[in-house]
């Protein structure tokens, strides 16, 4: 075992001294039939122990399983993920360097200010998770419905003060929409992460938040939700309407997938595309995460590109509304 | 989550059972060792152990061992700042400006074996507090909003002051200087970029493990190597036993820093490091030789340690009461329960009361197995002094590098330890004092970031600091601490010289 | 070599001013998108500019200082060069962390530096090699911590 071990070990130095004679040459985005022929690297652009890190550790072990090679998981924290989205795009495009990103992040960051990558640089091979919005109100506030609320805002322009995490981010821009809707205005507090957030929410220091649904399925007995940002109701808040029963077009989530470096061959692509899909599908992956208060998705790589572009125009538009104030 | 006797026994009857014994010794051993490394802190700690945890399939085993990792690398924490100057995070960073002094003076031993009892008796003293009174107290913690916080971080910023001794117009640059290097990066609430110089590798900010990395581990190399220092320590006793009388001398600053360390480390907006600052500088007003403090008061250590553990078991308050986290730490903690499907807050005392008190009884256990498992390695640390600096000097450097590097894996990281090492070396050199750095750093987004909130809350108006009870409290406080420090500077006009300037 | 503290006091003061006044250039560039009530650029400039005040202040007063000469002590020649040595290394270290990965690197860092403030391999190599298998099993193997391999890969 030991001796098969350092043979395939010698193997390897072996075949990455030939990649790198290879990369030498011009043209090099040489398509690997056999791929993956070594293990390959998960980057993870948020700290461990977060959601990003434990859905790809329940994917690693599946992931060895489907493709035969181990999978490392590596960090690459910082600026809100775009530190490791901008490390990702300047890798090696062969697939053996992949990253978790999430939407609309990767919409956003490159709209608002140069992070050392674009939007479309980064490769979708699948997005496998999904967050809803939700707007609450704590369980002691005089406002029993979302009707109730937005009549309460619109007696008051200004101020009734609403947390979320970050600035022009997916909670930001879901208030940013509502209000124009819905015609009214409300004050947006920004909070530095969904853990603050909840704290000064549970504090009773803002009359209503904007949350992942994740987070109110945790909190859900010291909160009121009065609307959802899905298309249709969820499976975990029956009760609550959509934004859409109440005649406003807020369809919007917080998204998480998998993408790889510009310029890596389609084949690649599709393999690891195909693992993927094979694991959001599986029973135990869609049992766990809607117990933790997620939507399960499964959307390859064609659907995630038209999607991204979709989203793109929309957070676009919204963006321009607000600046041009 | 209403505390019972039947509860707590039952508790203990799991934690004592044999597996979740050597769990929970496995994690204050391993938890020490991260400890004692020098940039690696229980951050760093829990998130390696995490993924192998999860292979144990157990929840209530993994997370004792956790949570044992968690506590156990505070004890840890304080070893290297006593023997070698070098804290390894900045929690411990007061901790070096007694602790080594004490160390130079041949007492390194029963200096480590007082912060360890002091840990014990202070991170005992903790978990009693959440195992009574969580449910109360983690609704006080909740009470602190924006303003609060603000106010809070402004009366800890006026330590500054006491921190620089002698030495204000130097502490007071030193501390600009760390305030305006925490903004460079993205802003935590807008995420704009600013003070870059348009480098895509400061938009993500100095991490503060490569600073203090830099400021502490590698400009003490300098010094040392510049003498071509044989022995760290000139006065190498391995000796570790502390003198009864010793630890009596110390016992109300064990226990006023646990009760400081504690309440402040209800609050889950409060950095844990900031408590350790706070708590030295009451000790240093408490104390009957407040003149020793910066030349090695043995009280001062005992008052950051005890401050330090008790902190990191009032973290668990609002962790397990409402799931919400006090720090990284605690953060990476809560992803450890979220593996096993496990959502702290009421439902899971409701739910699953044993695991809860399997938990809260194995830090009872966990604390003491922390005190017996470090005073022996004691003797094993104070024989770091006996290391040849040519040997010990290059282990300091590779272990605290790649402690930094393992904060968040960028290779910048690392070259910033070097900028922040040569820094160091000149601050050292032209006797600037490195704690009110540090403590600018500690505070700087937060201070930021409450006020920045405060003032939306507020519409613009100051007046929210002084109109809510709590925050006018500490607002109050912070002034009073200002002026009475600038009285004194007043008539001051001689060069100044740092109080904790090694020579 | 020899400064005296006045004199030390006097660069730093200066160098103060001018961090501060590359830092106040870029904080007012930062603009405020959102039209919050705390301008981002506030605190940032606020503080580049006290830094500025307090280095001219440091300055300032160890200009007019007249008391006695307090010295900085400088390291001799040979000391500079072990400074330097260990700068060197570090960068080295740094550069060739990637590729050489952190067993390799390690070892070459450690051996390498505890050879020349020692002189004597025989403290050099097996704490160097120490030092590497303990990353590589250890902390590579045993814990996956994801450090660089580099050519072990």
């Amino acid at each position: 075992m030991m001796k098969f071990t350092k043979l395939v070990r010698n193997m390897l130095a072996a075949s990455m001294c030939l990649m790198v004679a290879a990369t030498a040459l011009p043209g090099h985005a040489q398509a690997a039939d056999d791929f993956p022929t070594r293990p390959m690297t998960y980057m993870i652009t948020f700290n461990p122990g977060g959601q990003s890190d434990r859905e790809a550790r329940r994917q690693e072990p599946l992931l060895k399983e489907l493709l035969g090679q181990n999978v490392i998981i590596d960090y690459k924290v910082g600026g809100g993920g775009a530190l490791g989205w901008k490390e990702l795009v300047t890798s090696e495009p062969d697939g053996y360097t992949f990253a978790g990103f999430n939407i609309p992040h990767t919409i956003l960051q490159p709209m608002l200010q140069d992070v050392g990558y674009k939007t479309d640089q980064l490769i979708p091979v699948c997005i496998f998770q999904r967050t809803y919005l939700g707007l609450a109100v704590p369980l002691d506030s005089p406002y029993k419905t979302y009707e109730e609320f937005i009549a309460a805002a619109k007696k008051a322009p200004g101020k009734m003060k609403l947390c979320g995490s970050g600035s022009l981010s997916g909670h930001h821009i879901a208030l940013l929409s509502l209000q124009k809707q819905a015609g009214v205005r409300i004050t947006y507090i920004p909070e530095t992460g969904s853990a603050t957030q909840m704290t000064g929410f549970l504090g009773g220091h803002y009359d209503a938040i904007i949350a992942n649904s994740d987070d109110l399925v945790r909190f859900r007995d010291k909160a009121r939700i009065l609307a959802v940002t899905s298309a249709e109701r969820l499976k975990l808040f029956p009760d609550v309407p959509t934004f859409k029963e109440k005649n406003l077009d807020i369809v919007l989530s917080i998204d998480r997938g998998v993408a790889l470096p510009p310029g890596t061959p389609d084949n690649v692509v599709r393999t690891l595309e195909k693992a993927f899909i094979d694991i959001a599908n599986r029973p135990e992956v869609i049992e766990a995460q809607t117990r933790e208060g997620f939507t399960p998705v499964a959307m390859g790589h064609d659907e995630c590109v038209s999607y991204i572009k979709e989203m793109t125009k929309f957070y676009g538009d919204i963006l321009k509304n607000t600046r041009g104030k | 989550m209403d505390f019972s006797f039947a509860y707590l026994f039952n508790g203990f009857l799991a934690a004592l059972s044999p597996l979740n014994i050597l769990l929970a010794m496995v994690g204050c051993l391993f938890g020490t060792l991260v400890g004692v490394l020098p940039g690696i802190g229980p951050t760093s700690g829990i998130a390696i152990l995490l993924p192998l945890t999860a292979q144990l399939g157990d929840p209530t085993g993994s997370i004792i061992m956790l949570a044992a990792i968690y506590y156990g690398a505070m004890y840890g924490g304080s070893t290297t700042a006593i023997m070698v100057n070098i804290p390894g995070e900045a929690s411990s960073v007061c901790t070096a400006i007694d602790g080594f002094q004490l160390a130079k003076q041949g007492r390194g031993g029963p200096t480590l074996a007082i912060c360890a009892i002091s840990s014990c008796v202070a991170g005992t003293l903790g978990v009693i507090g959440l195992s009574f009174f969580a449910p109360p107290l983690a609704n006080l913690a909740l009470k602190f909003g924006p303003p609060e916080y603000f106010s809070l971080m402004f009366m800890a910023l006026a330590l500054i002051i006491s921190l620089a001794g002698n030495a204000l117009l130097k502490g007071l640059t030193a501390a600009s200087f760390g305030l305006l290097i925490s903004y460079i990066g993205q802003n935590p609430l807008t995420g704009t970029s600013r003070l870059t110089f348009g480098s895509l590798d400061l938009m993500g900010g100095i991490d503060f493990i490569s600073i203090i990395i830099g400021l502490f581990a590698i400009s003490e190399v300098f010094v040392n190597v510049e003498k071509n220092t044989r022995y760290m320590l000139e006065n190498t006793k391995v000796d570790w036993k502390p003198k009864w009388a010793e630890v009596l001398y110390c016992r109300f600053a064990m226990i006023r820093s646990a009760v400081v360390g504690f309440f402040l480390g209800l609050l889950p907006g409060c950095a844990p490091a900031v408590t350790t600052f706070i708590a030295y500088d009451i000790e240093k007003r408490f104390s009957k030789h407040p003149e020793k403090f910066g030349h090695g008061a043995i009280d001062g250590v005992a008052a950051v340690e005890g401050a330090n553990n008790a902190t990191s078991s009032a973290g668990f308050v609002p962790l397990f009461a409402f799931g919400l986290p006090t720090g990284s730490a605690m953060a990476v903690l809560l992803g450890g329960f979220m593996m096993y499907g496990l959502t702290p807050g009421p439902m899971l005392f409701q739910e699953n009361p044993d695991f809860v008190w399997a938990i809260i009884a194995s830090m009872y256990i966990g604390n003491l197995m922390c005190l017996m498992l470090n005073l022996p390695l004691i003797g094993l640390w104070a024989r770091i002094a006996i290391i040849p600096f040519p040997v010990l000097g290059p282990l300091i450097l590779i272990f605290s590098v790649i402690g930094a590097y393992s904060v968040r894996f960028q290779l910048f990281d690392v070259w910033m330890t070097l900028v922040f090492g040569v820094i160091g070396y000149f601050m050292r050199k032209f006797r600037f004092p490195m704690a009110p750095l540090i403590l600018a750093v500690v505070l700087a987004q937060m201070m930021e970031t409450s006020l920045s909130q405060s003032l939306m809350l507020s519409d613009g108006s100051l007046n929210i600091f002084f109109s809510r009870p709590i925050s006018a409290f500490f607002m109050v406080l912070g002034i009073a601490a200002i002026i009475r420090g600038l009285w004194r500077q007043y008539k001051c006009n001689s060069l100044e010289e740092a109080c904790e300037s090694d020579d | 070599m020899s400064t005296s503290l006045r004199t030390a006091d006097i660069i730093s003061g200066l160098f103060c001013f001018g961090f501060g006044g590359a830092m106040m250039s870029q904080a007012l560039k930062i603009q405020n998108i959102l039209d919050e009530p705390l301008h981002p650029g506030t605190l940032p400039l606020s503080l580049s500019i006290i830094l500025m005040v307090l280095g001219v202040a440091l300055a300032i007063r160890a200009w007019r200082y007249k008391g006695a000469r307090v010295e900085v002590v400088w390291p001799e020649l040979s000391g500079w060069i072990n400074i330097l040595v260990t700068i060197v290394a570090l960068v080295f270290f740094y550069t060739t962390l990637p590729t050489l990965g952190l067993p390799v690197s390690g070892f070459i860092f450690t051996a390498g530096l505890i050879w020349f403030y020692d002189r004597r391999p025989h403290f050099a190599i097996p704490v160097g090699l120490g030092v590497s298998l303990l990353f590589y099993y250890v902390f590579i193997k045993v814990l996956q911590m994801p450090y660089p391999l580099g050519i072990l890969n």
